[in-house]
C-alpha cells in the first residue's frame, strides 16, 4: 500500500520535471530559438574536438616512439590540429562575447515582456497571497537565467556524450578496465555528494535562525534608523550582547555536525580522488611495464582520465540540474498559467449616473474573518462622499472594490443599476481617478506620471491643466524641462527627486488629467504641513466641483464639504449622513469629531 | 617625468595592497593565531603534494619505463607518495570541518566586537555624510567576509600559485632552460596590454550595470505590492515597458561595441598567447630536442609540455589574484578609515556630570551640517526652564528636529552654545547628559528583544521599575495577556515566534521607556502619519502622562497640540519667529495665528464661519 503510493508520485514527478523543462524551452524557442540553436552547435562542434585532442595527445606521443620519425611527420600531425583549435576558436570567442550577450539580453527581455504583460492583468489578490506571490516574484528575478540554463545543460548534455563517447571509445581500445574505474570511482564520489547535499540541508535549517539573529544585530548597528536610539540610550550593548550568544550558538551547531562532515570529506577524498589515480597509474605502469600498452597510450589514458571522470560526473549532474530547475519553472507555470478570477465583462460603460453597493461582504483569502460587513451605499452624480473610520475599518478595501480590484464575496456593486461585472474592466477601471493612500511616483516624465501612460503633445493642455489644479504650478515652473523633465534618478543622472508633497501633488494630478467621472482620495493630506494642506484642499475643493468625489479621511475637517458620510467601524456602517445630521444625531461621529475639534476652540 | 611620477603611484598602490592584505592577516592573527599559521602550512604542503603526484611523479614514472626499473619499485615510491598525501588530506579534512569554522566564530566575534563599539560611538552627523555612511554600511556587513574569508583565500591562493610556478619552474630549468622564457609570456602580455584591458572591462561593467539598474527599476514596479494597485488602474505598464526596450537597445550596442573588442583581446590573450603560442610551442621544441638533437627523453617531453602550462597558467593565475587583492584592499582602505575615525562629539577632559533638575539654555545656537553652506539653524536662543513644556511648530524643513538633535548633544553646534544648569554642555559627561532624555522620536524603533529589554534599553533596573513604566504607560495589561509576559520577545526580526503587536501599543512600549528611565526631560517628536481621531487622542494622552512633571519639548505637526504646551516657539527657516506662550502668539495675529485658524476654520462651528466671510 506504501510502496505504491511511493511509486505513483516519482513517475509523476519524471513527467513533471521533463514537460517543465520542455515548457520553458519552447517559451526560449518562441523567444530567441536562434540562441538554442547557436549554443547546440557550439557544443557539439566542441565536444568533437574534445576528442580530437586525446586522440592528438595519443598519436604525437606513439609518433615519439616509432623508430625513424621527423619533425616532417609531427609538424603534419600538429598543424591540422592547431588550425581546427584557432578555426573554433575564433568562432567560440565571437559568440560567447558578442552574439551570446545579445541574445541573452533578447531573451530576458521578452520573457519579461509577457511576464509583466501577465502581472498587470493579474488579480491584485494575489499580491496577499505570499505562496503565489513568492513564486511571481521569483519568475520576475530569475526565470531568465533559469531558462537560459535548461538550454545550455540539455546541450551541455549532447556535449558530454560525445565526448564521452569518443574517450571511452579511445581509451577502452587501450584498457576498458580503465573506464570501470573510473565509473565506480564516479559512482562512489556521488554517493558521498548525496550525502554531503543531504547533511548541508540539516545544517543548514539547524544554522539559520542564528545567522538571522546575527544579521539583525549587524543590520541594528550600521542602519541609520537605529543610530540615534543607540545614542540616546546604552541599548548597544544589550544587542552586541544577543550577537555574541547568537555566536556561541553557531558554534554549537558546527561542533553537532563536524564529525559526520569529517566522515564524508574523508570518504570523498580518500575513497575516489587519491585511489583513483593510484589505482590507474599502478595499472598502467604495469601494463607498459610488461609491455602491453605503448608509452604513448600510457600518455593518452592518463591524459583523457580527468577528462572523463569530470564528463561522467557533469553528465550525472546535469539530470540532477533539470530536477533542479523543474522546481523553479514550476513557480513560472503556475504563475503565467494562473486564470483571473477578475474578468471583464463585454458592455460598454456609459456615462456615470449612480453607484450602488448592495449587501457587502469581502474576505481576503487569507483571513477567515470578512473585512466588510453587509455594507449597502449609494453614490449619485456630483456628489462628494466622505467615508470615515477607524485604521482597520475596512474603508481602504471599499474602495479597491468599488475600483473593481477584488470582487465581494457576497452581494454586488451595480454601476448605473447594472452589475459591475458585466462592463468592460479596463472601461470600468479607467472611470475612476484614484489618488492611492501610498501613492507611487513613476521614474518617468512628469507628463507621463500624470497620465499615467504614453505622452503624446496633444495631451499637453491636460497635463498643465491637471498640475495647475493640483498646486503644482510652483514646483512645475523650477523644473528644467517642464512637463518633459524626469522624476527621480532610476533613469536619468538629473532627474528630479521630489518631496513627499510634491509627489502628492502629481498623485492628485494623475486624478484630474484622467477624463473620468469619479474620483477617489485614500486620506491625500499625509505628507503635507499645515499651510499647504490647507491650499491644497481647497484647490481640490475647487476643482472638483463637477466630479463625483469619495474620500478616505483621518482628519476630520475635510468632511464637512461632504454631501454625505459614512462612518464606519469594523467593516459595518455604523452611522450616515451629512455633517450636521451626524452632530445632531450626537453618534461615534460627533464624539470622533469633537475630541479633534476641541482642541482647537476656545 | 611624468612617467615616473606614475610609476610612483602605481608603486604606492602595490605596496598599500599589501600594506592593507597585511593589515587583514594581522587582525585575524590577533584573534585566532592558530587559524593563519594552520592555513599558510596547509596551503603550502597541499601545492607541494599536488607537484609531487603531478609533475614530478609523472617524470619519475616515464624515466622509470625507459629505464626498466622494476615495477616493485615504482609501485611502492606511487604508493609512499599516495598514501603520505591521503594522510594529509584525511588530516586537513579533519581540520577544515571541526577546528576552522570555529575558529572563523571566534575570529568574526572579536572583530565584530571592534566594530560595533566603534559604530555605536560614531558622531550622528556621519549619517549625514553619504559618502562616510556608504564606507561604514559597506564596512560592517562585510567584514567578516573582507578580512576573514576573503584574505585567506586570497593569500592562500597566491602561495599555492607560487609554490607551483617555483617547482615548475626549477623542473622546466633542469631539463630545458630554454623554454623557462616561454612560460613568461601572459606576463609579458599582462604587463603590456593588461591595464588597457582592466579599464575597458571596469567601463563595460559600470555600463552595463548602469543599464541594469533601469531594467531592475522596471522589474519592480511589476512585482512590488506597492506599485500594484497603480499599474492595474493605468496603462503606466506601456510605459515602462517602452523604457525596458530603450535599454535593451542600449545594451544590445553597448555589446556589439565593447563587446568585441572585448572578446578580440580575450581571444589574444587567453587563446593566442596564454594557450596556443606557448602550449604548440612547448610540443614542437620539445619533439625537436627529443628527435633531433636528442638531448631529452620522451619522459620530459611530456613533462615539460605540462609544465609550461602549469607556470604559465599559474602566472596569470597570481595575477588575477592580485587584481582581487587590489579591490579587496579598496574595501580595507575603507575599514582602516573607519577604524581611525575619532568622534568629534565626546566627553572633554575633566567632564562633570549633571546635578540637579536642568535648566536648558540655548545661546546663539547656529548650525549646519558639514559639507553644506547653508545655516539649518540661525542664532537660536531661548530657555527651557525646568517642569516646562514647549511645543515647536513650523513648516517642514524649518529646523525643528535639527533643534532636538543638538539639545540632545547628538551634534555639536557650529556657533554658540547651550547650557545645562550654567555649565557648557560640551563639558559635561557625554553618557549622562544624554541620559537626562527621555525621546520617543517619530521614527521609534522596536528591537527584536523582550519587552523587558525594549523598555529598559540596556540600562540596569529591576523588573518592577519595568513593571510600573508598563502600567503607567498603559500597556501592562496588554504584556500580561501575552504567553511570556514581559519576556516575550517582539518582532518577527528574527523568529517566527516573535510577537507582533500594533503600532500604538509599540508607542506606548517606547513610552515605558521615558518613565522607565525616569528622565527629568521629554522630547517627543510628534508622529504625523495618519492615525485615527480616537487613537490620536488616546497617543496624545499616553504622551501628556509621560510629560507630567518634567520639563518636555515637543515637535508637533498638528497644532492643536500646542495648545498644551506652557510656551510655542515657532520657526521658519531655521530661525525663531515667534515665542510665546498659545494665547499670547494667538494675540499677537502673526504667522502661528494664521497657521493655527487655516486648521481650525472647519472645526468652528458653521455660523463663525459665515461672520468670518
Amino acid at each position: 500500500m506504501k510502496n505504491k503510493k511511493e511509486k505513483t508520485p516519482i513517475f509523476k514527478k519524471i513527467r513533471r520535471t521533463v514537460s517543465n523543462n520542455l515548457y520553458i524551452l519552447r517559451a526560449v524557442m518562441r523567444c530567441t530559438p536562434a540562441y538554442a540553436i547557436l549554443i547546440m552547435l557550439q557544443n557539439v562542434t566542441n565536444a568533437l574536438f574534445n576528442v580530437y585532442g586525446v586522440y592528438f595527445t595519443k598519436r604525437l606521443f606513439d609518433l615519439f616512439e616509432t623508430e625513424g620519425v621527423t619533425m616532417g611527420h609531427i609538424l603534419s600531425l600538429i598543424i591540422p590540429y592547431l588550425i581546427a583549435g584557432l578555426v573554433l576558436a575564433v568562432i567560440d570567442y565571437y559568440l560567447s562575447y558578442v552574439v551570446f550577450p545579445k541574445l541573452r539580453e533578447t531573451l530576458r527581455f521578452k520573457l519579461h515582456s509577457e511576464l509583466y504583460r501577465k502581472a498587470q492583468s493579474m488579480d491584485i489578490s494575489c499580491y496577499d497571497d505570499p505562496e503565489f506571490y513568492n513564486s511571481f516574484v521569483w519568475s520576475m528575478n530569475t526565470s531568465d537565467n533559469e531558462a537560459a540554463q535548461v538550454v545550455e545543460r540539455l546541450c551541455s548534455i549532447a556535449y558530454l556524450i560525445i565526448s564521452m563517447a569518443g574517450i571511452i571509445g579511445i581509451v577502452a581500445t587501450i584498457d576498458p578496465l580503465v573506464v570501470l574505474i573510473i565509473a565506480i570511482c564516479v559512482t562512489l564520489s556521488l554517493v558521498f555528494k548525496m550525502l554531503g547535499t543531504k547533511l548541508g540541508v540539516k545544517q543548514e535549517t539547524d544554522i539559520n535562525p542564528v545567522k538571522r539573529r546575527k544579521e539583525y544585530s549587524v543590520r541594528v548597528f550600521y542602519l541609520a534608523d537605529y543610530a540615534k536610539e543607540i545614542r540616546t540610550s546604552r541599548v548597544a550593548k544589550k544587542v552586541l550582547d544577543e550577537y555574541e550568544l547568537a555566536v556561541d550558538d553557531e558554534a554549537c551547531v558546527i561542533r553537532k555536525f563536524a564529525k559526520r562532515w569529517v566522515a564524508i570529506h574523508i570518504g570523498q577524498w580518500t575513497s575516489v580522488d587519491s585511489i583513483q589515480d593510484m589505482g590507474i597509474t599502478l595499472l598502467l605502469v604495469w601494463k607498459v611495464m610488461s609491455n602491453k600498452i605503448s608509452i604513448g597510450d600510457y600518455a593518452a589514458v592518463t591524459n583523457s582520465v580527468w577528462n572523463l571522470y569530470w564528463n561522467m560526473r557533469q553528465f550525472i549532474d546535469a539530470f540532477s540540474g533539470f530536477v533542479e530547475s523543474s522546481m523553479y519553472i514550476e513557480k513560472y507555470r503556475t504563475f503565467l498559467e494562473y486564470e483571473n478570477k477578475i474578468t471583464s465583462g463585454k458592455r460598454e460603460l456609459p456615462k456615470f449616473k449612480s453607484l450602488k453597493v448592495l449587501g457587502l461582504d469581502f474576505a481576503y483569502e487569507s483571513n477567515e474573518e470578512n473585512t466588510l460587513k453587509c455594507v449597502d451605499l449609494e453614490i449619485k452624480r456630483g456628489e462628494k462622499i466622505a467615508i470615515v473610520g477607524y485604521n482597520g475599518a475596512g474603508k481602504t478595501t471599499l474602495i479597491k472594490l468599488l475600483m473593481r480590484l477584488y470582487d465581494p464575496s457576497k452581494g454586488h456593486i451595480e454601476y448605473n443599476g447594472r452589475n459591475i461585472k458585466d462592463y468592460k474592466l479596463d472601461e470600468y477601471r479607467n472611470n475612476f481617478g484614484t489618488i492611492f493612500q501610498d501613492y507611487k511616483v513613476f521614474a518617468a516624465t512628469v507628463a507621463e506620471n500624470v497620465l499615467g501612460g504614453e505622452y503624446t503633445p496633444d495631451k499637453e493642455q491636460s497635463v498643465l491643466d491637471a498640475l495647475h489644479r493640483a498646486t503644482f504650478d510652483d514646483k512645475l515652473s523650477e523644473l528644467p524641462n517642464g512637463i518633459h523633465s524626469n522624476l527621480t534618478r532610476e533613469f536619468d543622472e538629473e532627474g528630479v527627486n521630489l518631496s513627499g508633497g510634491e509627489a502628492q501633488k502629481i498623485a492628485i494630478a494623475r486624478a484630474f488629467a484622467r477624463d473620468c467621472d469619479l474620483i477617489i482620495m485614500d486620506e491625500p493630506s499625509s505628507a503635507l504641513d499645515p499651510i499647504s494642506e490647507y491650499e491644497l484642499n481647497h484647490s481640490i475643493k475647487e476643482n472638483s466641483k463637477d466630479k463625483t468625489v469619495i474620500f478616505i479621511s483621518h482628519r476630520l475637517s475635510t468632511t464637512r464639504m461632504a454631501d454625505r458620510i459614512y462612518m464606519f467601524e469594523d467593516g459595518r456602517i455604523v452611522e450616515q449622513g451629512s455633517h450636521d445630521e451626524l452632530m445632531k444625531l450626537g453618534g461615534k461621529y460627533a464624539y470622533m469629531f469633537n475630541l479633534q475639534a476641541e482642541k482647537y476652540k476656545q | 617625468m611624468k612617467r615616473k611620477k606614475k610609476d610612483e603611484r602605481d608603486q604606492m598602490t602595490f605596496k598599500r595592497t599589501w600594506q592593507n592584505m597585511f593589515f587583514a592577516l594581522g587582525i585575524v592573527w590577533k584573534c585566532s593565531p592558530l587559524r593563519l599559521i594552520y592555513h599558510i602550512l596547509s596551503t603550502v604542503i597541499g601545492a607541494l603534494f599536488s607537484f609531487l603526484t603531478g609533475t614530478w611523479l609523472t617524470r619519475y614514472i616515464f624515466n622509470a619505463l625507459q629505464n626498466d626499473i622494476a615495477f616493485n619499485k615504482v609501485a611502492a615510491v606511487l604508493c609512499g607518495i599516495y598514501g603520505s598525501y591521503i594522510v594529509f588530506n584525511i588530516f586537513c579534512a579533519a581540520f577544515n570541518r571541526i577546528m576552522t569554522p570555529i575558529l572563523k566564530l571566534k575570529v568574526a566575534k572579536k572583530l565584530n566586537h571592534m566594530l560595533f563599539e566603534m559604530v555605536a560611538n560614531v558622531d550622528l552627523s556621519c549619517y549625514d555624510d553619504t559618502k562616510f555612511y556608504e564606507k561604514f554600511t559597506m564596512t560592517i556587513p562585510e567584514a567578516m567576509g573582507k578580512v576573514d574569508d576573503f584574505a585567506m583565500y586570497l593569500i592562500s591562493w597566491f602561495l599555492d600559485g607560487m609554490v607551483h610556478i617555483i617547482t615548475n619552474a626549477a623542473i622546466i630549468v633542469a631539463i630545458e632552460p630554454v623554454l623557462i622564457l616561454l612560460s613568461f609570456a601572459p606576463l609579458v602580455t599582462n604587463l603590456i596590454f593588461g591595464k588597457c584591458a582592466n579599464k575597458m572591462n571596469f567601463k563595460y561593467e559600470a555600463d552595463s550595470r548602469e543599464i541594469g539598474r533601469s531594467k531592475d527599476y522596471v522589474n519592480r514596479v511589476f512585482y512590488l505590492a506597492d506599485y500594484a494597485k497603480e499599474t492595474h488602474m493605468s496603462s503606466i505598464g506601456t510605459v515602462m515597458v517602452r523604457k525596458l526596450s530603450e535599454a535593451l537597445k542600449r545594451m544590445h550596442s553597448l555589446i556589439s561595441k565593447d563587446g568585441f573588442k572585448r572578446g578580440a583581446y580575450y581571444f589574444f590573450s587567453e587563446y593566442l598567447i596564454d594557450y596556443c603560442l606557448i602550449y604548440f610551442t612547448a610540443i614542437i621544441y620539445a619533439a625537436y630536442c627529443l628527435i633531433v638533437k636528442g638531448s631529452i627523453s620522451i619522459g620530459d617531453c611530456i613533462v615539460i609540455s605540462g609544465s609550461i602550462t602549469t607556470v604559465s597558467g599559474c602566472i596569470s593565475w597570481v595575477s588575477d589574484t592580485y587584481i582581487k587583492m587590489r579591490e579587496n584592499s579598496l574595501f580595507l582602505d575603507n575599514m582602516r578609515e573607519f577604524l581611525a575615525y575619532e568622534p568629534k562629539v565626546t566627553t572633554a577632559e575633566n567632564a562633570e556630570k549633571p546635578t540637579g533638575d536642568p535648566e536648558i539654555k540655548f545661546d546663539n545656537v547656529s548650525f549646519r551640517y558639514d559639507n553644506t553652506d547653508q545655516d539649518v539653524l540661525k542664532n537660536i536662543s531661548f530657555t527651557l526652564n525646568k517642569g516646562e513644556k514647549i511645543a515647536l511648530v513650523g513648516a517642514n524643513g524649518a529646523g525643528k528636529s535639527t533643534l532636538v538633535k543638538l539639545m540632545m548633544r547628538l551634534y555639536d553646534t557650529t556657533e554658540g552654545k547651550i547650557f545645562c544648569n550654567g555649565a557648557d554642555i560640551k563639558n559635561l559627561e557625554l553618557e549622562s547628559y544624554r541620559d537626562l532624555y527621555g525621546v520617543v522620536f517619530q521614527d521609534y524603533r522596536i528591537f527584536a528583544m523582550s519587552v523587558r529589554n525594549n523598555v529598559l534599553l540596556g540600562y540596569d533596573r529591576d523588573d518592577d521599575t519595568v513593571i510600573e513604566a508598563l502600567k503607567a504607560a498603559g500597556v501592562y495589561e496588554r504584556i500580561m495577556e501575552l504567553p511570556e509576559g514581559i519576556d516575550t520577545i517582539l518582532t518577527r526580526e528574527y523568529s517566527e515566534d516573535g510577537t507582533v503587536l500594533s503600532g500604538g501599543e509599540y508607542q506606548k512600549i517606547c513610552v515605558a521607556r521615558v518613565f522607565a528611565r525616569n528622565a527629568p526631560i521629554v522630547i517627543l517628536d510628534e508622529p504625523s502619519s495618519a492615525l485615527d481621531p480616537i487613537a490620536e487622542y488616546e497617543m496624545y494622552e499616553n504622551l501628556l502622562k509621560m510629560c507630567e512633571g518634567r520639563s518636555a519639548v515637543f515637535i508637533s505637526h498638528r497644532l492643536s497640540s500646542a495648545t498644551l504646551a506652557d510656551k510655542v516657539l515657532m520657526m521658519e527657516k531655521g530661525e525663531i519667529i515667534e515665542y510665546g506662550s498659545h494665547f499670547e502668539l494667538i494675540a499677537r495675529g502673526g504667522k502661528y495665528a494664521e497657521m493655527f485658524a487655516k486648521q481650525a476654520e472647519s472645526y468652528i462651528e458653521k455660523e463663525g464661519k459665515e461672520d468670518e466671510e
